[in-house]
């Protein structure tokens, strides 16, 4: 037994749905807790009322209904010629965000972003928050993006310090497994060099010269 | 049937009856509950419609709010084309949509200019509907002072058709006019008043599963817009999940578009000087 889709508010990936007998309300983010029991005239409602366009397809999944609304949302934006923003053109929104979404994102920075390596992520935050006049005005948020960007610096300069260490444990062994034929061709001893310099510096050569 | 008119002349009956709520409240000695839940409606109330990002966008671009009628005559070419790949036969669909299709059009085709009717529903604070869309536009008390058409209806409009005509009778003694919506709503929440805390009584008279309908023939502008409330939660996903996403470059297509769409609405809502409330789940 399928999904019927009844009706669908296209640009904000809405939709009424009927789903084992029972019709339903269905939002973003298009979860199972996000579903809403209504009843047949709210679906009126939404048809004469509010806009909501009729429908009347059907689809074997949730995930076939949520796929079909975002790309019905994409298509239509397309077709008005609208098209998708540039990264530069989405974070200008965050000046317009709440004080509680930028600590927010502080937050997040800080114990997700770079507990998890994304240092590059973490960065970009702190930086675009602090061209904020928001930001600039508030000595708390300033000195919390200060201490991301110096977290950051500190786990990358940890991670070249223990790759430094890895390859210095490893080299002999690394490079003998995976490049025997390097060995034939270089010593160790100029390998390893090289492979310190690029743990410090970063890569040398564009890759592919 | 112009229930402009009709809500007019049913002053009286909505007062006679107002009378004798007070009368009962005075006997229960409780007749300060009940002023002080009037005064609540008399100073705050307003209209407010609930939209999406879309409905939205259109309003604002367009300068105007335009119903149902009015976007399918402008936009029916569009509108067809969203629809082609999922109706094939109109007639099949509304054979689908069963009573709830008929009975909006039993509604507008009783009633004078049903065509141009804008709906909405009284609100005394809060978010109101949100079954229907993300955002609650909320009308200037001014304005709404203004508008030379406008009526409260007790119940959704639909609940007053029975089979396939309106209960003319029963509407007329529901509906007021703006100078007795405090009567009106009072009447309908008898009940409810002296129960629930003072400040949750604005969710309670305008959520999903009741609310007083509002509706005006006028046009209604973007100069019109007190401001727009949206949940934090809603706010969130934008800000939050959405923008977010930027930054980790998991970000959906749809997900920028809806920021794309988002943003222009904030440019318009900036330069008419409308505020955009975000409003938690309490009603903060």
């Amino acid at each position: 037994m399928g999904i019927k889709v009844i009706a669908i508010a296209p640009y904000d990936e809405w939709a009424f749905i009927e789903k084992e007998g029972k019709i339903v309300l269905l939002r973003p983010p298009h979860t199972a807790s996000n579903l809403i029991d209504v009843s047949e005239q709210v679906v009126g409602n939404a048809i004469h009322k509010y806009g909501f366009v009729e429908c009347d397809s059907t689809f074997s999944s949730m995930r076939e209904v949520v796929r079909f609304l975002k790309e019905t949302f994409v298509r239509l934006m397309k077709e008005q010629g609208i098209g998708t923003p540039s990264s530069e053109e989405l974070r200008g929104l965050l000046k317009y965000a709440t004080d509680d979404v930028l600590l927010e994102y502080l937050k997040k920075a800080e114990k997700e972003l770079i507990p998890e390596g994304k240092q590059d992520a973490a960065e970009a935050i702190a930086l675009e928050l602090m061209k904020l006049e928001k930001v600039k005005n508030d000595q708390g948020m300033l000195d919390m993006c200060r201490d991301i960007l110096e977290k950051c610096s500190q786990a990358r300069r940890r991670l070249k310090e223990e790759l430094a260490s890895e390859i210095s444990n490893n080299q002999e062994e690394t490079w003998k497994d995976r490049f025997p034929d390097v060995l034939s061709e270089y010593s160790i001893g100029d390998i390893t060099k090289l492979q310190k310099t690029i743990a410090e510096r970063g890569q040398i050569l564009p890759l592919g010269c | 049937m112009n229930i402009f008119d009709v809500a007019n002349q049913n002053s009286n009956n909505l007062n006679t009856q107002y009378k004798l709520l007070k009368e009962r409240y005075g006997d229960q000695n409780n007749l300060d509950i009940l002023s002080n839940f009037v005064k609540l409606v008399k100073n705050k109330w307003a209209i407010s419609l609930n939209m999406g990002l879309g409905t939205l966008n259109i309003f604002l671009i367009a300068g105007r709010y335009k119903n149902v009628y009015e976007l399918k005559k402008e936009q029916g070419g569009k509108l067809t084309e969203v629809r082609k790949l999922e109706i094939f036969d109109e007639q099949a669909v509304k054979s689908h949509l069963k009573s709830y299709y008929r009975s909006r059009v039993t509604f507008n085709c009783t009633v004078e200019d049903g065509e141009k009717f804008k709906y909405g529903a009284l609100n005394i604070g809060g978010l109101g509907l949100e079954r229907y869309g993300e955002y609650c536009v909320v009308i200037k008390r001014k304005q709404l002072e203004e508008y030379p058409s406008l009526a409260f209806i007790k119940e959704d409009s639909l609940k007053y058709v029975e089979e396939d005509s309106v209960n003319i009778e029963r509407l007329s003694q529901d509906i007021a006019n703006r100078e007795c919506v405090h009567a009106l709503a009072a009447i309908k929440h008898e009940k409810e008043i002296g129960k629930i805390p003072f400040d949750e009584l604005a969710s309670v008279i305008c959520c999903d599963e009741c609310y007083i309908e509002a509706i005006t023939s006028d046009k209604i502008e973007n100069g019109h817009i007190g401001s727009v409330r949206m949940s934090k939660t809603d706010y969130a996903r934008y800000f939050i999940d959405y923008l977010y996403k930027d930054f980790t470059s998991e970000i959906s297509e749809d997900e920028m578009l809806k920021l794309r769409m988002l943003e222009g609405i904030i440019k318009l809502l900036d330069a008419w000087g409308i505020k955009l409330e975000v409003i938690d789940e309490d009603g903060n």
